[in-house]
């Protein structure tokens, strides 16, 4: 088995990490914005119950996490997994990704808004702009702007992160590679396999790169 | 009655008074100048007015209408009142993701889709809405392209503000608070963000804007530019007015004790 042979043998794989990868960004990136609102709530138990569970995501290994979201149908409602449906695999990683994700969002989004200053806000006021036309015409796009760099590294962590669905037995690209690997009696499907996430990564740091230069027409100086 | 009156008007924080009974006036047409020094509870004044804080205190009256009735204002009645005054940041703080033109047209254009109201359902009536905004935006367009060639920004219009100098970016500034047409314009600190060279463009702004009619109300602390824009002065210290009056009287003939030293300190 040659190189090419073994690419095209890991293409199924690919594919599973390549749409857990788009489904998790399409999810946590929104879910994000969200549970950011919640913890810089002004009501004091919500600001607390999101601060609490971006520390339980942030401090337990996602590995976990998506042990947890496999059976949790089991365990907290005795539904027996084979009722889930041939798909729950694949589904719970995905949501297990999400809301991990959505809170490493969560918190860069937090900075953002920070990183804004008082007077944008203000000047909105003072020219008669809604509260939520200031925040998504005038607020937003200026986090969106700032937090590009920190953004474009939580993104470079989830194409390798995406190999953690291994654990669980979701067949992706890393156990099409291990598949193989021992199949063939050879290092080279796990080079392939790295090479792939390689490419993959460099591919995310040019869109990012382009999308960054785009932006960086109206950066303040 | 005068156009702009301001009376009794109260404001604290936790542990300090900001303004403390500020009561004054000012005439339309007039440029009036409040100095006073750092702390004098200037700026906070200019916040009250503009309703980006509810005053304690006080009254309000802009052009026969008493602003402040009812106590605290809500968000919603805050935002219908502000829009009487037009407020020129110290720092601009212009939009800087928008244009100058779009950050100059935007408040007018939102505004214009707020006020049109649609009367009736159906297609019909959502062409009709359409063409009534069609028709606003244009003006409001027309508005601002004039209102930028006033202010020499005609060729700026598509750049964004990062690009500008300071003293295009304060030009954009007032530009973007006279789109809504507000019966006073404020000003914090108009010159402090400037390099000393350009003082002299922004007086030269201030006497365009006299001469086509504009009330004015300019914080600020630096006295020679005071003494050159304002037809009035309101000097303020410790959240009062110490004294009041027209601009030559005031720097010939100092009536109190305080303004004597404050005009002396520079």
């Amino acid at each position: 088995m040659n190189f090419w042979d073994i690419l095209w043998n890991m293409r199924n794989g690919l594919f599973t990490t390549v749409s857990i990868f788009f489904l998790t960004l399409i999810i946590s990136l929104p879910l994000g914005l969200l549970v950011c609102f919640g913890r810089m709530s002004r009501i004091k138990p919500v600001a607390a119950f999101f601060g609490f569970f971006i520390s339980v995501m942030r401090g337990t290994p996602l590995m976990l996490q998506l042990f947890v979201v496999y059976f949790l149908p089991f365990y907290a409602f005795g539904i027996k997994l084979k009722f889930m449906g041939e798909n729950w695999l694949f589904i719970s990683v995905v949501i297990g990704f999400s809301v991990n994700y959505s809170a490493y969002f969560a918190e860069i989004y937090r900075s953002g808004i920070n990183s804004v200053p008082e007077g944008q806000r203000e000047a909105a006021k003072a020219l008669g702009l809604t509260r939520g036309r200031t925040f998504f015409a005038i607020i937003l796009p200026q986090v969106l702007r700032n937090i590009l760099p920190a953004v474009t590294n939580e993104i470079i962590t989830l194409v390798k992160d995406t190999s953690l669905a291994f654990a669980i037995g979701q067949a992706e690209m890393f156990t099409a590679a291990k598949r193989l690997a021992s199949k063939e009696v050879s290092m080279l499907p796990y080079a392939a396999a790295a090479l792939i996430y390689y490419a993959f990564n460099l591919a995310v740091a040019y869109v990012m790169s382009r999308i960054e230069k785009r932006t960086r027409r109206y950066a303040v100086r | 009655m005068a156009f702009l009156e301001v009376k009794g008007l109260k404001k604290s924080y936790k542990d300090f008074t900001a303004l403390n009974g500020i009561s004054f006036s000012v005439e339309k047409g007039e440029v009036a100048a409040v100095i006073g020094s750092s702390g004098a509870g200037k700026t906070t004044l200019l916040r009250c007015l503009d309703f980006l804080e509810n005053a304690d205190g006080g009254e309000i009256i802009l052009d026969g209408k008493t602003l402040t009735e009812g106590g605290p204002l809500s968000e919603r009645e805050a935002r219908e009142k502000r829009l009487g005054f037009g407020l020129v940041f110290q720092s601009f703080n212009l939009f800087p993701h928008f244009t100058v033109k779009k950050n100059v047209v935007y408040s007018a254009i939102k505004r214009a889709k707020e006020d049109i109201a649609v009367s009736g359902k159906g297609i019909k009536a959502l062409k009709e809405k359409r063409k009534k905004l069609a028709e606003k935006k244009a003006e409001i367009n027309a508005e601002a392209d004039a209102l930028l060639g006033k202010f020499g920004l005609s060729e700026k219009a598509d750049a964004y503000p990062a690009s500008l100098s300071g003293g295009q970016q304060q030009r954009a500034a007032i530009a973007r608070a006279m789109i809504l047409r507000p019966k006073i314009l404020l000003f914090d600190e108009p010159t402090s963000a400037l390099d000393p060279a350009l003082t002299g463009e922004i007086v030269n702004v201030i006497k365009d804007l006299k001469s086509d009619g504009a009330t004015m109300l300019i914080v600020t602390h630096d006295m020679a530019f005071a003494e050159k824009v304002s037809d009035k002065i309101i000097f303020v210290s410790d959240g009062k007015v110490v004294e009041e009056g027209r601009t030559e009287e005031i720097f010939s003939a100092p009536k109190t004790e305080e303004l004597k030293n404050f005009i002396n300190s520079f």
